[in-house]
């Protein structure tokens, strides 16, 4: 097992030392949590989304937030606008799912309703991360995608299971080009210190065994 | 039905099967057209910006067809129902090559040759497991040295580079430790230089090194200075802009059957390409096929073009099921010997470097084959009976792994979300290197591609059905493969490494080969020396389709090479495309 300490990577250099140096560690998630539900209450409030209500947002915020946090290296999901992604995909090329996340969410909603007799903005992260947990664990028959329509998944071409569905599209919505909703502010390539959409790279650039600066582009900018 | 004028030849499909041929054809003075189903896509006008964009074309499939408009299936014994699975090549004017890796090279001498070869070095006894197991290894009806022109004549004018690693027997003659030594003699040297070596090349270099293996820069049809073809078509050089294979390139460097050859063909006059026409049968009459139906996939209407000569470029699984919906099937032989890449996977991560591994297109990479072909034949004679296998693996070292295409990269141990995949990506990404190893399968009886019952495309033609399972000899090359890969990258100082030795035999939709073999022998192959079909003389196979074993390398070349050898023996008479048994 190799070092997991965090290597600093690009320009979020100099935001993430200075969180560090002035609130330590535990003030810095606490900060990223509040500035979850800021986020979500916004995006809810302004009714930013076209295909998921206020609800289904929230909840897909915080499954989001969950699968790429927040912590004392950057954004997350959340803050990368994931869920507008995932939004805007769903009103277009991404139709053919809609109903898979309808579905997957009312299930959700129903267990957090039981289990804990609230909404998503009652649990804290260890209450969702066993939620997640659960939902990654289920058989074939218990999934909800199961017996959806939608070719697709019809023809078993479609997500293995409806946890990996939503942590592709989530994962996509972290780091597509920015056109497309997520990686907002580049914050999915910033975390992982890639520059995006360039059409050069200099022999100097190829040939350094150290972290690359370069700017953070999308194929808007060119 | 509208019904167009008569060609001297027709083509299905236009890529590399089809595209060298429609140069030395139309130049020859033949009347041709080429039907492809796809539309045609430009540099300027469809790639540039666009190109640069992992999520359109890559995850998204920019360029690829979906179920209903090529049905594919697969299933592991004859017994069990074939299920869906994905279909990976795009379906455009140029085919696979635009969105191709562009790793491109020549077969080994001994590729041509693999029944011999084995039974010379290893004996009957030795052998016997491949009987067993219904393997059908054969020698192909060509040479090396017979081909050894068109391979030339594709590099030069497709636009491939390289090191040479052997010039008429001098090994690595233009630079003392760049070149492969164990490829076969060429004639020439390489028209311009490969790609310049990034910090993923270089550490797995120094690993090869380390192990006393023989590392060169891959051969690439990607430009590395400008470069006037002996066509006349002028392009640039690659800006090593890294969004390659997947993409279409936005400025032309990459060398592909659209950019490369098109272009030559349309200045004969004699050459008319039509895009968006989906070939749905070949049409007979006494024995002969004498035209092809298609839709405009635009409009929807139903032509027929007739013809004298019908050439199959479409991807193999397309070619095989239109003879075999057309109701030619040569006795059985149509679909069997099916070979597809089935690769054993190595990763690692560093912690003493990073390799920003996101920059440079993917062919942008350093290999070796001292474990291909039968290049390690000694060490091979080592191994215990169990272990024992024949042919082996190109294994290279891929650039191109920016987070849209990496981010399932996680070693086992680590989760795939949550704070902990976080950390770990944020931290490793840019210090990730996967291996490429080009494991060759071998050709079985039992391996084959037909039509499945259950499921038909748009048109209402049925899909293509694989039947296909591993053998005792790919297990055995997969877990070999995989330690030589461990191996390396241990010896170039990766902090941790991970990875399997099995494979897969489910079509990867990377070199499907097979299926319409060529031989010498009418009873045991589909087609002869000059891919023209025993029992349909005017229609020949452009394409993979018509290998008889497929080589550790990438296939491309040796399709466009092909694609001019059978077009040549039409223009000099050596096929006679009124007896597939008359042949010089």
């Amino acid at each position: 097992m190799t070092s997991m300490e965090a290597a600093p990577t690009g320009s979020d250099l100099d935001r993430r030392t200075f969180l560090k140096r002035a609130a330590g560690t535990m003030a810095v998630i606490a900060v990223n949590m509040a500035f979850r539900f800021d986020a979500v209450a916004q995006e809810a409030a302004r009714g930013g989304y076209q295909f998921f209500t206020r609800e289904e947002g929230e909840l897909m915020e915080a499954i989001a937030g969950r699968i790429w946090p927040a912590d004392d290296d950057g954004p997350g999901a959340i803050e990368a606008g994931a869920v507008t992604y995932i939004d805007r995909a769903l009103s277009g090329p991404y139709a053919a799912y809609q109903q898979a996340y309808r579905v997957l969410l009312h299930d959700l909603a129903g267990q957090i309703r039981r289990r804990y007799g609230g909404s998503v903005r009652d649990l804290d992260e260890r209450q969702l991360d066993a939620l997640l947990g659960e939902l990654e664990e289920r058989a074939d028959g218990d999934d909800p995608l199961a017996g959806l329509p939608g070719r697709r998944l019809e023809l078993g071409l479609g997500p293995d299971s409806s946890f990996d569905m939503v942590r592709t599209h989530v994962m996509e919505g972290v780091f597509c080009d920015p056109i497309y909703g997520g990686n907002r502010d580049f914050a999915g390539w910033r975390a992982v210190n890639y520059p995006g959409a360039h059409y050069v790279y200099t022999a100097e650039e190829q040939q350094v065994f150290e972290p690359l600066t370069k700017p953070y582009q999308s194929v808007a900018d060119l | 039905m509208a019904e167009h004028a008569r060609k001297d030849v027709v083509m299905i499909g236009y890529g590399a099967g089809s595209g060298p041929a429609s140069v030395a054809l139309s130049q020859a003075g033949y009347s041709v057209v080429a039907l492809e189903r796809g539309p045609h896509l430009t540099a300027q006008r469809d790639f540039s910006p666009s190109q640069i964009d992992t999520l359109r074309w890559v995850i998204r499939d920019g360029m690829i067809p979906d179920f209903d408009r090529m049905p594919l299936t697969f299933r592991e014994d004859e017994d069990d129902e074939a299920t869906p699975t994905d279909y990976l090549m795009s379906t455009l004017v140029g085919g696979a090559t635009i969105h191709w890796s562009g790793q491109s090279w020549r077969l080994f001498e001994d590729d041509f040759r693999v029944r011999s070869t084995v039974m010379e070095l290893y004996g009957e006894e030795r052998l016997r497991y491949l009987e067993d197991d219904g393997a059908s290894i054969v020698d192909w009806p060509i040479s090396y040295d017979e081909v050894e022109p068109y391979y030339e004549r594709v590099e030069t004018h497709v636009g491939i580079g390289g090191w040479p690693g052997n010039i008429q027997g001098q090994l690595r003659p233009v630079k003392a430790d760049e070149g492969n030594p164990f490829e076969a003699p060429r004639q020439n040297d390489y028209p311009f230089r490969p790609l310049r070596d990034n910090a993923t090349n270089l550490t797995f270099r120094h690993g090869a090194l380390q192990r006393g293996l023989h590392p060169f820069h891959v051969p690439t049809a990607i430009l590395t200075r400008p470069y006037l073809s002996p066509y006349g078509i002028s392009r640039p050089p690659c800006t090593y802009c890294t969004f390659c294979t997947g993409h279409g390139c936005w400025n032309a460097s990459k060398s592909d059957t659209r950019v490369s050859l098109l272009p030559a063909a349309v200045a004969t006059g004699n050459f008319e390409l039509r895009p968006g026409c989906h070939v749905t049968r070949l049409n007979q009459e006494n024995g002969r096929v004498v035209s092809v139906e298609y839709v405009d996939t635009t409009s929807g209407e139903r032509h027929t073009q007739p013809g004298d000569i019908f050439l199959l470029g479409a991807y193999t699984f397309q070619n095989v099921r239109l003879l075999l919906h057309s109701g030619i099937d040569a006795d059985g032989k149509v679909g069997q010997h099916f070979m597809t890449r089935s690769q054993p996977s190595v990763h690692a991560v560093f912690d003493d470097r990073f390799l920003n591994g996101y920059n440079g297109p993917a062919v942008q990479r350093q290999g070796l084959d001292d474990y291909n072909g039968e290049v390690a034949f000694e060490q091979k004679l080592e191994l215990s009976n169990d272990d024992f296998f024949i042919r082996g693996a190109f294994i290279g070292s891929p650039s191109q792994r920016n987070p849209l295409q990496t981010y399932n990269q996680v070693p086992p141990g680590v989760p795939t979300w949550g704070p902990e995949y976080k950390r770990y990506l944020t931290n490793y990404l840019n210090r990730y290197i996967g291996l490429q190893m080009l494991t060759e399968p071998l050709p079985y009886e039992h391996s084959r591609i037909d039509l499945d019952p259950n499921h038909r495309d748009s048109y209402g033609v049925p899909g293509a059905r694989v039947t296909r399972r591993i053998g005792e000899n790919e297990r055995r090359m997969g877990r070999f493969i995989h330690d030589r890969g461990v191996e390396i990258l241990q010896a170039a100082g990766a902090a941790r490494i991970w990875g399997s030795g099995d494979v897969q035999a489910i079509p990867t939709m990377t070199h499907d080969t097979g299926g319409l073999r060529m031989g010498n022998d009418p009873d045991t192959s589909v087609t002869n020396r000059y891919c023209q079909m025993w029992d349909a003389p005017n229609v020949f196979v452009g394409g993979g389709a018509v290998f008889p074993t497929m080589g550790g390398k990438n296939p491309t070349q040796t399709i466009w090479m092909l694609s001019y050898w059978l077009a040549d023996a039409i223009i000099d008479g050596r096929a006679d495309v009124d007896d597939a048994r008359n042949h010089g």
